[in-house]
């Protein structure tokens, strides 16, 4: 697979344009329109608004995505959570950065759609004879099925996503090269005096630069989907999209300058305007088509993103699916509906593009400012770069990201709010999920596995104790081999012992890599006590049951295990081995003293876990003999009771008829 | 130097679990490790805060007849040595 991704063919180049420059790719829809607004056009705010957005994707996209942050792919793949995982070992307060942006990443998802397909749509008010048509319903409709067809997986029109593209990007050049002809000094704008004079100069120049960054905004999800098709092919598509996008801004700013200083645009936007009118239907197809596909980038991204962050324990657990046989393509129906209805309301709450504008890229300014932090780990310890030359790059971007985030938060009573709000209640939820679990974990009592080992082996042959399965099998956090959790040798002994001919313990280590599958095996005692060990890549949706039946095969084909069963592999009324797993699932005793903070984290986070899938489901043990116990999680005991025995009196009238 | 992290490996690679417990405020308490409770990745000490019970002759723990382990919950940071009984390893804190 690695070899594959590395790969540089002209299907390679092809999927690249189809997946990678969804979001960044379709942003001439919007971001000239968004500079310009309703201010009279004039030489400054065009030449200068166009040096910025050139100078933005310089800097921003080609230096600091495509040249710096392409480098930091862990085994192939990339985002933020990837970042995470390659740098989390150098520092412990990485997690709550990285955390934030993952979460205003998920938020600015819910924006991109109805903005790219509301844009496209809002092009048909450019025919006349569809001046008046209502956009919103069609923009919803347009949406709704996208998501509806999302549990069908995207392989048989995937392959069509990459020809769409380049069909998009060309017309893009073409309509853009059109206008340059008419007006070549546009190209002056290349020069960054244009930029400056517009940032110094310009009355609103700074706050402006909250538009100028709509022609950024795709680079993180650039950076997302890099394990679609390796860096190589990224870089090299990379410099046939630049031409192109560049040539139709400069197309768009040749057309505003050709409408005269002091001219108003009175809602029309520049990417339709350079259309001829012939072309009109055309380009509003392919643009919608493009919007499409840019919208499926990001729901997709979404999905990757839920999937990592749930393994990496920051999300509650919610059910996987895989609608194809595609390798790594998932779809998750509880941010499907998530997304779905986030981007229904966006549309109608904004009802337009123009509205939308304002709600979009402030939160992804805080992904990207992440995105550099965690970098500059990747590149001090990873590259072992100069840390004198990575602190450098680091105030640049940091001048650069700071100044995108104020002129973005300028916005944030106009739309921003909405972003910021929903980031908020992701990193809520993030934040209760990691801390409960950890919270969780440090009052879970390990035992050393090895003092029970001799009672285990008594209890397995004492006849006298029915027999409960041939193997029984517990999910254990314990990672040593010596070690087990206490509640697992009281739901072996206490009450009814469990008894079986062979008692497993197996762990499931998430590693830093993405799609480790490994395993080790440890017998504490032959062929009756057996801890197994499996590594799960992050990126990996664990299937318990199955990684323990080709490891048990495993096992006997080396000769290592006995099943307890005929040779021929049968018991005398069938040929299945019995196995029986038990969850134990933990909840938050009554019996607890906590502080404010650590009593609604717990409570937020038992609460949340009643709602999340169940651990039989979400370790894929939902076809097997599962045996569920609840364990209770005793984080503070209550220390002191004063319960005071009172004088039996035969004729007492206390009693009141309650318990 | 975390040294709860050496007094778990020793009580996990040897079988002895019988300690003479030093308390920080000069209580000494004989009795033998049952549990422990690990901290976070990474915080310090690894282990926080221990479960010492007593046993009986044949070695097993003593249990209530609710089928809990008799013994004590003790902070890490209450600590000040541990001496294994028969050993005489001893680990301080």
């Amino acid at each position: 697979m690695e070899k594959s991704k590395g790969k540089v063919t002209a299907a390679t180049l092809l999927i690249a344009f189809g997946i990678i420059y969804g979001d960044i790719g379709t942003s001439p829809l919007y971001v000239l329109k968004a500079v310009i607004g309703e201010r009279p056009i004039t030489e400054l705010l065009v030449y200068g608004g166009i040096s910025c957005v050139f100078w933005t994707i310089v800097f921003q996209t080609t230096f600091k995505y495509i040249y710096l942050t392409l480098q930091a792919d862990n085994k192939g793949e990339g985002g933020i959570f990837s970042l995470y995982a390659l740098v989390r070992r150098y520092s412990k307060y990485l997690i709550f950065p990285t955390m934030i942006g993952a979460s205003t990443l998920l938020a600015d998802g819910i924006i991109t759609p109805p903005i790219s397909v509301a844009s496209a749509v809002e092009g048909l008010s450019n025919i006349p004879a569809l001046k008046s048509i209502p956009t919103v319903p069609i923009v919803i409709l347009i949406i709704s099925g996208l998501f509806f067809f999302q549990r069908f997986g995207t392989h048989k029109v995937g392959s069509a996503f990459g020809p769409a593209m380049l069909l998009w990007f060309g017309m893009l050049a073409v309509l853009g090269t059109f206008q340059i002809i008419e007006h070549p000094t546009i190209l002056k704008a290349f020069s960054p005096i244009y930029a400056f004079r517009f940032l110094t100069e310009y009355t609103e120049g700074f706050l402006l630069l909250g538009a100028v960054f709509l022609a950024t905004t795709g680079a993180e999800a650039l950076y997302s989907d890099l394990g679609h098709c390796g860096k190589k092919n990224v870089r090299l598509t990379w410099v046939v999209v630049k031409v192109c996008l560049m040539l139709n801004y400069m197309g768009q700013a040749a057309w505003l300058m050709n409408q005269g200083e002091g001219a108003l645009l009175h809602g029309q936007n520049p990417f339709f305007e350079i259309m001829p009118s012939w072309f009109l239907i055309f380009g509003i197809v392919i643009a919608t088509m493009a919007a499409i596909i840019a919208s499926q980038a990001m729901i997709s991204g979404s999905y990757t993103l839920v999937n990592e962050a749930m393994n990496l324990n920051f999300w509650p657990r919610v059910a996987v699916r895989q609608p194809s046989e595609v390798k790594g393509q998932i779809y998750i129906p509880s941010v499907n509906i998530m997304l779905w209805v986030g981007c229904v309301l966006m549309v109608l709450y904004f009802r337009h593009s123009a509205n939308m504008e304002a709600a979009y890229g402030l939160a992804i300014t805080i992904t990207m400012m992440v995105t550099t932090y965690l970098l500059s780990f990747f590149l001090i310890y990873r590259l072992r770069w100069n840390k004198v030359l990575v602190g450098l790059i680091l105030i640049l971007f940091a001048s650069i990201e700071i100044s995108f985030f104020i002129a973005n938060a300028h916005k944030f009573p106009d739309g921003g709010y909405i972003t910021i709000f929903i980031s908020s209640f992701f990193i809520f939820l993030m934040y209760t999920i990691y801390s409960g679990r950890k919270i969780s974990n440090r009052f879970t009592k390990f035992v050393d596995l090895g003092q029970h080992a001799n009672r285990l082996s008594e209890l397995s042959q004492d006849e006298q104790i029915p027999k409960l399965s041939t193997h029984l099998i517990y999910l254990t956090k314990a990672n040593q081999r010596q070690e087990i959790e206490e509640k697992i040798i009281k739901s072996i002994f206490a009450k009814k012992p469990k008894r079986a001919d062979v008692y497993w313990f197996l762990h499931i280590h998430r590693t830093s890599e993405p799609y480790t599958l490994t395993y080790n095996v440890t017998e504490l005692i032959d062929d009756k006590v057996i801890k197994v060990n499996i590594h799960v890549g992050f990126r990996i949706q664990p299937r318990t049951e199955l990684y323990f039946k080709k490891i048990v095969q495993e096992l006997i084909a080396n000769r290592e295990l006995n099943l307890h069963i005929r040779p021929d592999g049968s018991t005398k009324y069938n040929n299945e081995p019995d196995f029986k797993f038990v969850v134990i699932e933990k909840f938050l005793s009554v019996e607890n003293e906590f502080t404010l903070t650590e009593g609604v984290l717990l409570n937020t986070y038992f609460l949340i876990k009643k709602y999340s899938l169940s651990d039989e489901r979400a370790f894929g043990l939902d076809k097997s003999d599962v045996l569920i116990e609840e364990y209770p999680l005793v984080y503070q005991p209550i220390s002191k009771i004063e319960l005071t025995r009172e004088e039996a009196h035969p004729f007492s009238s206390h009693s009141n008829g309650s318990y | 130097m975390d040294h709860t992290k050496y007094l778990y490996q020793y009580l996990l690679d040897s079988a002895e679990t019988e300690v003479l417990v030093y308390l920080k405020n000069g209580q000494q308490i004989p009795t033998s490790i049952f549990g422990f409770f690990k901290n976070e990745r990474e915080k310090k000490p690894f282990i926080h805060r221990w479960h010492f019970c007593n046993r009986n002759e044949d070695g097993l723990v003593q249990n209530d007849i609710f089928g809990n382990p008799i013994g004590m919950l003790i902070d890490q940071k209450e600590i000040a040595q541990i001496v294994f009984k028969y050993s005489n390893k001893s680990f301080q804190f």
